[in-house]
């Protein structure tokens, strides 16, 4: 049986075992597990190897402050992000031994182009996916209307680059209006994928009231360049799937986001956006200018022609009138010497026949006249014959019983009469009646 | 009636003096009737004969007058 070592000696063993058998560095690939900066400036790591969920190995890392400061700025520069757990890095590390805190890893330095290349290849797995599902063009297919009046922008509403659109759409000096709505999303960090699609979802929802006629997603401006957010699978999902037009503005130098490709238009800047939006307004403008132009000269040339057409029917109607009017006159003028000589001719024979009326008419009413006279003479006769002045002057009298002749009446003695002579009146009373000649 | 010789109409009164002639020629009348009727138709038959005349001369100035247009 060996005999006992203390913890101490054994951890010394340990430790210069380590020293005499592991080279001095390594390179190794691994998986930021957890990333926490201490105050001093150091960093302290866990670097993970996985197989989906499951954790192959595991080992506490730290970066000293006076390298850590070049390393994380070479890899921002480099690859555009900060250091970042669930991140792949290639890094420089010397195993070290500490007989108190046990074995951990010393960071010397990152390759970034490692981690570059780790994305690339991610992105463009991304990228041959949504080209297999046919998700890349899908979004290009839809008509931008040529004047996107109501825009729903997805954008953080402290964002500079927010502020830019708004002022550069507002204050357009066409006076062109818009109708725009905010929907908030956090632009940067881990949580930034997920609201710009919860963002993307409250826009579909909105639609039917709405009626957007496109879809902007603009970035605040800034030095930030954290741009990993905008290569996520499931924004470049809602993107492509919108019936809405999005253009995006995300406002980076690198090379195009996934988010850009798939979406219907892609400016660099959220003030391109709005330019370009203003630029398809004054487009359609001039569009219409030019056809107000043609429009008006076809109307000129219209117009014209017809004066003349209507110049010319005038003209034509003119000379039509004329001639049928010196026709219908001529004819007129026939009809008239006609009328002439045939009235002529049943004047002659009217004439004839009223001077023969004339001629019995005088004999007619003379007759008329005798006769009248006649029988006025007749009548006058009459009269004399029947006046009693007549029979009086003859001698003859008048015997009256109450006003009625007495012939004809049936006198009785005692009646008292009246005889009328030519110059008086004899009143008697019957005192005897002889009949006779009966 | 006199009053309203003026007015009557030539054939009128003929028919008025030829119905006092009936009146007369039935006797039926006392005396005082009898002289009004005589005296309205007297005065008839002047009308009437004045009437006649005037027509007369009438008729003759508007057929000189026709005869002087022809």
């Amino acid at each position: 049986m060996q005999s006992a070592i203390s913890l101490l000696e054994l951890n010394q063993l340990v430790k210069m075992t380590l020293d005499n058998q592991l080279e001095p560095t390594y390179w190794v690939v691994a998986e930021i597990g957890e990333l926490k900066q201490a105050g001093q400036g150091h960093a302290y790591l866990d670097l993970v190897e996985k197989q989906g969920n499951t954790i192959l190995a595991k080992m506490r890392a730290n970066i000293w402050s006076y390298a850590y400061r070049g390393i994380a700025g070479r890899f921002q520069t480099v690859t555009g992000q900060s250091l970042k757990s669930g991140m792949k890095i290639l890094a420089q590390v010397t195993v070290t031994f500490h007989e108190v805190y046990g074995i951990s890893l010393n960071i010397k330095d990152i390759d970034p182009n490692f981690t570059l290349g780790e994305r690339a290849k991610i992105r463009q797995e991304i990228i041959e996916k949504l080209s297999r599902e046919g998700m890349m063009d899908l979004n290009k297919r839809l008509l931008l209307p040529p004047v996107p009046q109501k825009i729903a922008v997805i954008s953080s509403v402290s964002a500079a680059g927010f502020g830019d659109f708004i002022n550069q759409l507002q204050n357009n000096r066409f006076g062109y209006t818009f109708i725009t709505k905010l929907y908030q999303a956090t632009l940067q960090g881990s949580e930034a994928a997920a609201t710009m699609r919860q963002a993307f979802k409250h826009i579909f929802l909105d639609q039917s009231q709405e009626n957007f006629d496109a879809i902007v997603l603009i970035r605040g401006g800034g030095a930030q360049l954290d741009l990993d957010c905008f290569d996520d699978y499931q924004l470049a999902l809602e993107i492509a799937k919108s019936q809405i037009p999005v253009i995006t503005g995300i406002g980076h130098e690198r090379d195009e986001t996934i988010a850009d490709m798939v979406a219907h238009t892609k400016m660099k800047t959220p003030t391109a956006v709005a330019e370009f939006i203003l630029s398809g307004f004054r487009e359609f403008e001039e569009k219409l200018h030019d056809l107000l132009k043609i429009l008006n000269r076809n109307c000129v040339q219209q117009l014209n022609w017809e004066d003349r057409r209507i110049l010319d029917l005038e003209n034509r109607l003119k000379n039509q009138t004329k001639n049928i009017f010196s026709r219908e006159s001529d004819k007129l003028t026939s009809r008239l010497r006609q009328i002439k000589l045939s009235s002529a001719g049943i004047i002659r024979v009217e004439e004839i026949k009223v001077t023969n009326l004339n001629i019995s008419l005088q004999k007619t009413w003379k007759s008329i006249i005798d006769q009248q006279s006649r029988k006025l003479d007749q009548l006058e006769k009459d009269i004399h014959k029947s006046d009693p002045k007549t029979f009086f002057q003859k001698g003859y009298t008048r015997t009256e019983i109450n006003g009625i002749p007495i012939y004809k009446l049936d006198p009785k003695t005692g009646q008292e009469i009246k005889t009328h002579l030519k110059e008086k009146t004899i009143i008697s009373v019957i005192k005897e009646i002889d009949e006779h000649g009966k | 009636m006199n009053m309203e010789n003026k007015t009557i109409g030539y054939d009128k009164a003929v028919a008025r003096i030829e119905e006092i002639v009936n009146l007369l020629e039935n006797g039926e009348k006392g005396m005082d009737e009898l002289s009004d009727l005589v005296k309205e138709a007297t005065t008839l038959v002047k009308y009437c004969k004045n009437k006649l005349r005037t027509t007369e001369s009438e008729i003759s100035k508007a057929l000189e007058e026709n005869d002087e247009k022809q």
